[in-house]
């Protein structure tokens, strides 16, 4: 099978599922191709970085065409992905200036140490909070600490990244400030990861093994946790009329205030969790 | 009859948020049959924090618990892990919230 990533426009989190695609055949090959690419948020680049880091440990070649206009490059190497993938990545176009973070990222793409489990979220947290607008800090601080720990408990990933953004433009009726938190790793994906408490989930799509998971009480270690961090989550992004979205493996599901809504990204591993919190509409 | 036992809660830290804290402030609080908390001053406490918190309080015999000066998203997440609680076979204590 190969991968394909290519990208004409905009690479955000609305189309990113569309931007990829799988080819059944003998390669083993993930080509990246941001030749068209004129934006790209944090989302796109955890996305991007979780694929490469996965292709690496599958011993797959993968290729990436970086953007033609060299401001555009230089705001990706900005944005952390250039540093923060593998060496094996074989890249073709112009060379970007070296990663200076824009200072809407008050917390850059950064991969989460592993090995520091909660306590190492936890310094994220103090490190994101005094950088946070006062109306939005809990929420962004709970959705950090309740997502990072879930990757550091339930994930069984060897790469994880994170990245929490400041927007200051409204967003499809979504009103400033924004913040954005991204959460992405390599793991087993969340059906795998509750299958292992609740045999069933094994059997269900990844659509509906992330359903499962936002229900109050669900959790990959019954008798343990409680289950509670998504929900609670879910009901703050609702409260706000922000955005929730889960992607594991081919899955994504976005909730909001309307309801949800599902896509499928073909061939991608891992999950993907982003939070967009805004300031409180009617 | 003694007053119960108050422990100020952002003594131990202002962003309480992790099972691992959850677990370490549990040990480290006082075991007494009655206990009183007192977040004033806690900008964060999450949900699992909270989980962890109570499930290790409850270890340490602790039957009641009473949270005070606790924002309205902390007092939400209480009531649902009451309500989860309910439904487990976990002994929790008796939780209960001032203002």
């Amino acid at each position: 099978m190969s991968i394909h990533v290519t990208v004409n426009g905009a690479l955000n989190q609305d189309t990113f599922a569309r931007s990829v695609s799988a080819v059944k055949d003998d390669e083993q090959v993930l080509e990246i191709n941001l030749r068209q690419c004129n934006f790209v948020d944090s989302y796109s680049v955890i996305e991007l970085l979780i694929i490469m880091r996965r292709a690496e440990r599958a011993n797959w070649k993968t290729l990436l065409t970086l953007p033609r206009r060299k401001q555009m490059s230089n705001y990706l190497s900005g944005m952390g992905l250039l540093e923060l993938m593998s060496d094996t990545v074989k890249v073709s176009g112009s060379k970007p200036r070296p990663r200076k973070p824009d200072g809407d990222q008050f917390l850059p793409v950064t991969p989460l140490d592993l090995a520091a489990g909660e306590f190492g979220i936890e310094e994220l947290c103090n490190f994101a909070y005094p950088n946070l607008p006062y109306s939005l800090r809990e929420e962004f601080i709970d959705s950090l600490a309740e997502i990072g720990s879930n990757v550091v408990q339930h994930a069984d990933a060897y790469y994880a990244f994170i990245s929490g953004q400041r927007l200051d433009v409204p967003y499809r009726g979504r009103l400033p400030p924004r913040l954005h938190l991204v959460v992405g790793d390599t793991g087993i994906g969340i059906r795998k990861s509750l299958s292992q408490a609740q045999p069933e989930v094994g059997e269900m799509s990844e659509e509906d093994a992330i359903l499962r998971a936002i229900e109050p009480g669900v959790t990959g270690r019954p008798g343990i946790n409680s289950g509670v961090g998504l929900y609670t989550i879910l009901e703050s992004v609702k409260g706000l009329g922000g955005e929730m979205r889960i992607r594991s493996g081919s899955a994504t599901v976005v909730f909001n205030r309307q309801g949800r809504t599902v896509l499928h990204t073909p061939g991608v591993p891992g999950t993907v969790v982003s939070v967009e919190l805004c300031r409180p509409s009617g | 009859m003694d007053p119960m036992t108050e422990v100020k809660m952002a003594s131990k830290q202002v962003l309480l948020v992790t099972r691992d804290r959850g677990r370490q402030v549990a040990r480290e609080l006082p075991r007494e049959a009655e206990l009183r908390l007192d977040f004033k001053g806690v900008e964060v406490a999450s949900p699992s924090f909270l989980d962890e918190l109570i499930k290790g309080v409850a270890a340490n015999g602790t039957s009641k618990l009473v949270f005070l000066n606790v924002s309205k998203s902390t007092r939400k997440r209480l009531e649902l892990l009451k309500s989860l609680q309910d439904s487990a076979s976990t002994t929790y204590p008796l939780l209960l919230v001032e203002d």
